[in-house]
């Protein structure tokens, strides 16, 4: 069963057609790679699954339910949870309120209850907590909950970002570029929690990485944008051959 | 349940109870001869803290920046005083079973539930078409409601219109004003602690990741900014209940400044700032009487100051009220 599908989605800003009638689908508990160049339109994808923009054109299935050009937080109440490629923390705000943060709507109480302070509340305040500090110390970031999230070091603030959108309890997880400015020692260690994750908390990923060792060593498929259209989809095998592939990379480059 | 977590509010009652007596007795008949001028600067700085406290809300922890609560002040202060003018006499025969105090008491009470909901109504009105659009509208249609309410007040002839409007009863007191400000720093502060509080944050770091974590990013900002009108509308019943007297001159766009630097002064976003900032510049100005004429100009001259040399206000990350929160 596929968790998401998209079918010709084109989205232009002014004169660029960031993506142009891309299609694919995604099967449940996969792990799916989304890889191109700089200004393929990968984030703009991102945008267009995650409700920042509206598509101009197509058709975006998530659960067997239509969401193109819904608002950002119904498209992450129905399950879908991101990273940032340009990272969005909540920088004034600790490691863990940032994590607490995206429990927010799923583990609310009333208004009312969390001004008189009721027990339903306490009890709410000790289960997020709880479970904010499992994901923290998940991501290795249990000795910073107490800091500002803008004074993590990078490589820190990219896993916050990842356990700040596990907090959502997404179905599926768009990770954008999450290896950006990982050493190799961790970018060989994110491989192994994506995975890891994916295990646990029985998501689909959908991730978008320019590290080929990671994206390669992870993805189960993967899906090739050029200049916002899709040149090839495949196994990563297959996709590394495609000759394609390498001229839009050697291109590039 | 335990009823033990109710006990501090008969505490807190008796002990206001108490202050109200000490009052009496020391400020208003008592032995200090400019007693009654005291007593009113300490009133003053109470409805200045809860007007500070509630802007606070939206400006400082939600990060909508709204410079219009004198208006929603003025909506509370004009609704609560026609209550008590236009329905005094009747709910007065109809409580007339009650002791005299006791049917004051709930007279201000009404008058103060009117205002409260006119003004969260008017917050209602004001804040869900400003507060869909990004960046600096809320600024400037909060600017414009402030001015707007003001214009249309001096235009009622039933509530004074230029002339002010007068025969309001002199219902509130330190009791009232001083429980009004416990229960708005107290509601306020458990909000921003909540889960309520962090989204309010986050809204105003990124609303774009809030977003994304699922918050309804215009609905809470709505929320917050209702929040904050209703309870400058308390205020506003509490303000115009001592006073016993309204004009316009006191609702302008000065008063709204006013409040922005209170809460600037402690530092945007902190709770403890606002309340020493609203006691600050309460006081500041009775002891440079001599310079009021200038009072606009040192304003805008402390606001230029503390944004280049304290942007974390005077207490910056520091708390009186326990955890920090969101100071910075
Ligand atoms: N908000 C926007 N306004 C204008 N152009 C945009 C916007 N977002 C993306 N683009 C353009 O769309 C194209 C694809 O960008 P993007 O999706 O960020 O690529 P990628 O993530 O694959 O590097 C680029 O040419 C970029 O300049
Ligand atoms: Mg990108």
């Amino acid at each position: 069963m596929s968790l998401l599908r998209l079918d010709r989605l084109t989205r232009r800003f002014g004169g660029i057609t960031a993506t142009k009638d891309v299609s694919f689908s995604i099967e449940l508990g996969q792990l799916f790679g989304l890889i191109g160049p700089n200004g393929a339109g990968k984030t703009t994808l991102f945008n267009l699954i995650t409700g920042v923009y509206a598509p101009d054109e197509g058709s975006i299935e998530f659960d067997a339910k239509s969401i193109g050009g819904f608002p950002p937080h119904q498209i992450a109440s129905l399950g879908i949870s991101r990273t940032f490629q340009n990272i969005r923390l909540f920088g004034s705000m600790s490691v863990l309120d940032n994590v607490k943060t995206a429990c927010h709507m799923r583990r609310k109480t009333s208004l009312w209850n969390s001004v008189i302070l009721s027990s339903a509340f306490q009890r709410s305040e000790i289960e997020t907590e709880k479970f904010c500090r499992h994901l923290l110390d998940l991501l290795q970031l249990g000795q910073y909950a107490e800091e500002n999230a803008r004074n993590l070091p990078y490589g820190h603030q990219r896993r916050l970002e990842i356990a700040r959108a596990l907090a959502t309890e997404p179905k599926l997880l768009l990770l954008d570029e999450p290896a950006a400015g990982m050493n190799p020692q961790e970018s060989q260690d994110l491989m192994h929690l994506i995975r890891r994750l994916r295990d646990e908390f029985h998501l689909t990923v959908l991730l978008v990485e320019h590290n080929m060792k990671v994206v390669m060593g992870v993805c189960e498929r993967i899906h090739v944008l050029d200049y916002g259209e899709s040149i090839a989809e495949g196994a990563p095998d297959e996709v590394r051959r495609n000759p394609k592939v390498i001229q839009a990379y050697l291109g590039v480059e | 349940m335990s009823l033990k977590r109710w006990l501090y509010i008969p505490v807190i009652l008796i002990v206001l109870g108490l202050l109200q007596w000490a009052c009496s007795a020391l400020l208003l008949d008592g032995p200090i001869r400019q007693g009654p001028y005291y007593y009113q600067i300490l009133i003053l700085a109470g409805i200045n803290i809860i007007l500070a406290v509630s802007l606070n809300l939206t400006n400082g922890v939600a990060g909508q920046f709204s410079i219009g609560h004198a208006g929603f002040f003025a909506v509370g202060a004009y609704v609560a005083a026609c209550i008590s003018v236009y329905g005094g006499p009747g709910i007065h025969s109809l409580l007339g079973f009650m002791p005299g105090d006791a049917q004051g008491a709930a007279l201000l009470v009404l008058a103060m539930i009117g205002g409260v909901l006119a003004a969260a109504l008017a917050g209602l009105v004001v804040g869900i078409p400003s507060l869909r659009l990004r960046g600096d509208y809320l600024a400037i249609v909060t600017l414009g409601f402030g001015e707007i309410i003001r214009v249309l007040i001096l235009n009622i002839e039933a509530v004074g219109g230029a002339r002010g409007f007068i025969g309001i009863p002199k219902l509130s007191n330190f009791f009232w004003v001083f429980g009004g400000v416990v229960a708005a720093i107290l509601i306020i502060r458990n909000l921003t602690r909540s889960g309520y509080g962090r989204a309010l944050l986050s809204i105003r770091e990124d609303e774009i990741a809030a977003q994304a974590m699922g918050i309804p990013v215009t609905r809470y900002k709505v929320m917050a900014f209702v929040i904050s009108a209703a309870f400058a509308g308390m205020a506003g019943a509490l303000f115009g209940h001592f006073t016993m007297y309204l004009h316009t001159n006191s609702f302008t766009f000065v008063k709204s400044f006013e409040i922005i630097i209170m809460i600037a002064l402690g530092g945007l976003g902190s709770l403890s700032g606002a309340v020493l900032g609203a006691i600050v510049i309460t006081v500041l100005p009775e002891l440079f009487r001599e310079f009021s004429e200038y009072r606009m100009v040192i304003y805008s001259l402390a606001l230029i100051l503390i944004m280049i040399f304290r942007p974390q206000g005077l207490l910056g990350n520091a708390s009186l009220l326990g955890r920090k929160r969101g100071g910075k």
